[in-house]
């Protein structure tokens, strides 16, 4: 565990020190500075998809897929509020409340 | 006093405005991270990583059970935007010392980019001014990382607890996503990954969908511009 934050410590540093060692008389190229705009939602949404979409390796999107429908309610608070502290919140109880009806 | 210091405690308050959005995010980030890793591993992770979202997105991963590499690799990913907030900030950085270059460059955050942009912008001249935005948020990220890791394991279990990480994962991709474009490309990279899933193992479709994804939306950014 401790390699992993230790490597994850590393590659974030480089990211933010070599600019500062490389790039002092390089200009980077607008598409590349708009990739580097785009690319941390994309990441993140491909992220999230697997998690809130696929049951037991395969696309889930029946009643029995709790996290679709827990997702819903929270991204609807998400897009509303753009509060992570009561996203969460809006996804938790949603998640519990469906399993509370499913049981 | 000199006027280091005291344009090293204006840095320091200037954060006070956006301790709102990263306080939360740290309570968040300590209760997801504490349901995978030791509280050590979760205060180690904020004090040498210092990057929420790849922080929440490694937690997410790990309770996966996706291997270091690929976690790493999505790290790199996620965090390359630090690549453009560097040299951007490049100015004001390169006015410090070699050595002090390598230290305040830890501090690199969306959050200490915003504001001393803003204020270098108005006319602000010393470098100290990053050095105490920088340091302020570091340590309103482990106090507030602390308080999620104490917090976390007092939900009692059966309250959707499993569904934390998600959620908070959905509440930052809210935060990401300002503008049609970034929407759209976030959706490209989900239905994509979704598209690849049966073919790549875990976190490969991830990374990759979001690469094309990311890609696709620059050349028809620039298609539609007609450049």
């Amino acid at each position: 565990m401790w390699i992993l934050i230790l490597g994850m410590a590393l590659v974030t540093y480089l990211l933010r020190y070599l600019p500062l060692v490389c790039l002092r008389h390089v200009e980077i190229p607008a598409w590349f500075r708009r990739w580097l705009e785009l690319a941390p939602a994309a990441i993140l949404a491909a992220m999230l998809a697997p998690t809130v979409f696929i049951a037991e390796e395969r696309i889930d999107l029946s009643f029995d897929n709790i996290n679709v429908w827990a997702a819903l309610p929270a991204a609807l608070i998400a897009w509303r509020t753009r509060n992570i502290m009561l996203t969460m919140l809006a996804g938790m109880a949603a998640s519990a409340l469906i399993q509370q009806l499913a049981s | 006093m000199t006027g280091r210091t005291v344009a090293f405690q204006r840095g320091f308050r200037r954060v006070l405005p956006v301790v709102l959005g990263v306080v939360p995010f740290g309570i968040a980030y300590g209760a997801a991270s504490a349901q995978a890793m030791h509280w050590s591993q979760c205060l180690g992770m904020s004090a040498l990583v210092f990057a929420g979202t790849a922080q929440f997105i490694a937690v997410g991963l790990l309770s996966q059970g996706v291997n270091l590499v690929s976690i790493i690799a999505t790290t790199l990913m996620v965090n390359l935007r630090f690549v453009l907030l560097s040299s951007a900030l490049s100015p004001v950085l390169l006015r410090e010392t070699r050595a002090w270059q390598a230290v305040m460059s830890f501090f690199v955050v969306d959050e200490s980019f915003a504001i001393s942009t803003v204020e270098f912008e108005r006319g602000e001249t010393s470098s100290f001014l990053f050095r105490g935005t920088g340091c302020a948020l570091w340590v309103i990220w482990m106090l507030s990382s602390a308080v999620g890791i104490w917090l976390g394991p007092l939900i009692p279990k059966g309250y959707g607890l499993e569904f934390a990480l998600p959620a908070s994962l959905i509440g930052v991709l809210a935060l990401l996503i300002r503008t049609r474009a970034v929407a759209a490309v976030g959706i490209l990279g989900a239905l994509l990954c979704l598209a690849m899933y049966s073919v790549l193992p875990g976190a490969w479709s991830s990374l990759l969908a979001a690469m094309v994804a990311t890609t696709l939306g620059v050349i028809w950014e620039r298609w539609r511009c007609g450049s």
